[in-house]
């Protein structure tokens, strides 16, 4: 290792994850079973830290396990950001999203996220340097981040961050919800207490946190089917999580049985299913949009998830609700929405 | 037409009070001043009193709008100011108060009140802002790339036509030779800037547009007419029917140029939800279609840019007026196609739906 990658690893290295969970609010007996996780995470994030250029992080990064070496492009994406942060001239991240991340530059974003969390900058406020539609995870890492060393003791679990946007806020309450799922070791009776300690407006997206994280890192069929009675009223939340977990895994061509098994029980579709709407979706995105691309996105998956199981109502039976006249496109959202102020 | 503007709450001016008379000694600006660089550019001519008086809610708007956004400065409360504003001229508006975010942001270290007021509510105005907030950097001594490449990798394109838009606008003589130093696309973007400002500057005259862009060297000529066509579909009150069929008369060649800028143009007005007749009329001239199908028609074409979940998306710009471009040329109003059964010339008034 040269002499200024031991400083980097000294100035911005983790020790170890795995005191974190044994303070209040979390589960400690989920450090243990978190254990390889945290692992792949530092050693993306230390590879990220010494590596010297792009092409040798990535050799050092494919030496992981498969079903793991997603979390360790997360690590990387948070060293790299963290270096990126102390050099304003260097877009280490855009570079290698853009050579070799390839397949993981959802996990590389995430990884992002957190390294801005650990410097507590916004990820809005970076988000130019970033991928126009993946670049907006960076605010799921930050709220995972949050979730894990910035707990509170009394109140909801952690406080959201003021003067971001309402997605931003969105996207971090979903990071919040991921790490409540590996906090919490899929508890849903924990989970469900948890989160109605939360503010009501906040449970959708904590919901799609819970989604993801249980498809993604998997769970037994009895935690998924009881995290799926648990919230009802949140089922497409919880399908849109476990929708962009089977993207993401079908991206990077991991295929794992226990994200299929997951989605089979979270929303009765495969995972396959579930990963080609989330793709089929992306790829339709337009080039200008005054919303996030990545709202777009999600609520386009919502709309296309909740029609599958339920198939669209008789005509004269509309979803919108009733007086409103305004122009609904044909993934039911109304532009102008997500921003304007109510009438 | 003057920009009511609430008192500014005094939560506002705790910090840097000084900062927008600062900003309002360097960026200083008069809507009065317009007359005078239009003669500068194209010479004076006998109608340019009555070309002015259609142009001047415009250019007041503008610049009422730049001077509450530097009193205001919090990006909140200029929404509200810009949205008691006729919704004609509602875009111009919030182009003037991109103008005066970025010249805040210029002048702070690390301002990113544009970025904020366009991830907020200037959301379905973004074009329009970035726009405004280009001829701002027109005015900041140094290279413009360090402001540009803080925005939007797709939409920043459009700070740089704004640039364009303001050299032909108030430096004439400059924009004849490039600025330097304007990477990638760039120096398209900023000739597409100085096409918008030739509309202006000639009152809407083809003749002299079509005059002036012959003087200019043949590679310029396409951005050129494109931003004539931008400009024709969205400027407010300087438009008849005749206009655009002689427009596409004068374009010869270049015609298909010009119906991008229209769609652009459309898709502009689409986002922010504002209809206005003249875009419809100019989108039907140029492309047979009103102005909701041709951004329709615009989304469309950027949907067919090659994704890939695998890479990241380079030059989004370009690629989709390049797509839109191409899908001019299938459509029904490609050449050949007569151009006789325009309807004949009445003035359209603009009105909110």
């Amino acid at each position: 290792m040269s002499l200024a990658g031991r400083l980097r690893c000294h100035l911005f290295g983790i020790r170890s994850v795995h005191g974190s969970f044994e303070r209040g609010g979390l589960d400690p007996g989920a450090g243990a079973r978190l254990d390889r996780i945290a692992d792949a995470l530092v050693v993306g994030h230390h590879a990220a830290l010494e590596a010297p250029d792009a092409k040798s992080l990535h050799w050092r990064l494919s030496a992981t396990p498969r079903p793991f070496r997603g979390t360790a492009y997360e690590g990387a994406g948070m060293g790299l950001a963290a270096r990126d942060l102390v050099t304003p001239r260097r877009d280490r991240v855009g570079e290698f999203s853009a050579t070799y991340a390839g397949p993981y530059r959802y996990h590389l974003h995430v990884g992002v996220g957190l390294a801005l969390a650990r410097r507590r900058r916004s990820p809005e406020e970076r988000l130019p340097w970033l991928d126009p539609l993946l670049g907006w995870v960076a605010a799921d890492g930050y709220g995972f981040y949050d979730a894990l060393f910035r707990r509170q003791s009394r109140g909801p679990l952690v406080a959201l961050p003021g003067g971001w946007t309402p997605f931003a806020q969105q996207l971090f309450d979903q990071g919040v919800g991921r790490a409540l799922w590996l906090g919490l070791g899929g508890d849903a009776g924990l989970i469900r207490r948890e989160v109605r300690a939360f503010p009501e407006p906040r449970h959708g997206a904590l919901w799609s946190g819970l989604g993801l994280a249980a498809a993604y890192a998997g769970g037994t069929p009895d935690q998924l089917a009881a995290l799926r009675g648990a919230a009802p009223q949140r089922r497409v939340e919880l399908a849109v999580g476990a929708t962009l977990a089977a993207w993401s895994r079908a991206i990077a061509a991991s295929p794992v049985e226990h994200t299929d098994t997951a989605c089979r029980i979270l929303t009765g579709q495969g995972a396959a299913t579930l990963a080609a709407i989330a793709e089929a979706t992306r790829a339709e995105l337009p080039v200008i949009s005054p919303m996030p691309l990545a709202k777009l996105w999600r609520d386009r998956i919502g709309f296309r998830v909740d029609q599958l199981s339920h198939p669209p109502a008789p005509i004269g039976r509309g979803r919108s609700s009733a007086g409103d006249t305004r122009r609904v496109s044909r993934d039911g959202v109304r532009p102008g929405d997500w921003c304007q102020r109510a009438p | 037409m003057v920009l009511r503007v609430a008192p500014a709450p005094s939560a506002l001016s705790t910090k840097t009070p000084h900062l927008p008379s600062v900003a309002k000694r360097v960026f200083q600006l008069s809507a009065d001043d317009f007359p005078r660089r239009a003669v500068g550019c194209v010479g004076t001519h006998a109608d340019l009193d009555r070309t002015w008086e259609s142009v001047r809610p415009v250019a007041t708007t503008l610049v009422d709008a730049f001077y509450a956004t530097l009193d205001l400065r919090d990006p909140d409360a200029v929404s509200d100011a810009l949205d008691e504003l006729p919704c004609e001229l509602r875009g111009i508006g919030y182009e003037g108060a991109g103008m005066g975010l970025m010249a805040l942001d210029t002048l702070s270290p690390r301002g990113w009140r544009l970025r904020r007021f366009i991830l907020g509510r200037g959301a379905p105005h973004q074009c329009l802002v970035y726009l405004g907030a280009g001829m701002t950097l027109a005015r900041v001594p140094g290279n413009p790339m360090r402001f540009v490449n803080r925005h939007d990798p797709a939409l920043r394109w459009l700070l740089l036509d704004g640039y364009g838009f303001f050299d032909g606008f108030f430096r004439w003589e400059r924009c004849l030779t490039r600025p330097p130093a304007l990477p990638g696309y760039g120096p398209n973007a900023y000739d597409q800037g100085v096409g918008r400002s030739l509309w202006f500057l000639t009152g809407a005259d083809v003749t002299r547009i079509r005059d002036i862009i012959a003087g200019f060297a043949v590679g310029r000529r396409p951005d050129l007419w494109s931003g004539v066509g931008l400009a024709c579909a969205y400027a407010v009150g300087v438009h008849d029917g005749q206009t655009v069929a002689a427009l596409r008369r004068a374009a010869g060649p270049l015609v298909a140029q010009v119906a991008v800028g229209a769609a652009v143009a459309a898709l502009f007005r689409e986002q922010s939800g504002q209809h206005a007749p003249f875009t419809d009329l100019a989108c039907s001239a140029l492309w047979d279609l009103d102005g909701y199908s041709v951004a329709a028609l615009a989304h469309e074409a950027g949907r067919s840019l090659a994704h890939t979940p695998v890479a990241p998306p380079s030059d989004r710009y370009p690629r989709w007026r390049a797509a839109i471009h191409a899908a001019w040329l299938e459509g029904p109003t490609a050449p050949g196609r007569d151009t006789a059964d325009e309807p004949a010339g009445s003035r359209v008034e603009a009105s909110c739906p």
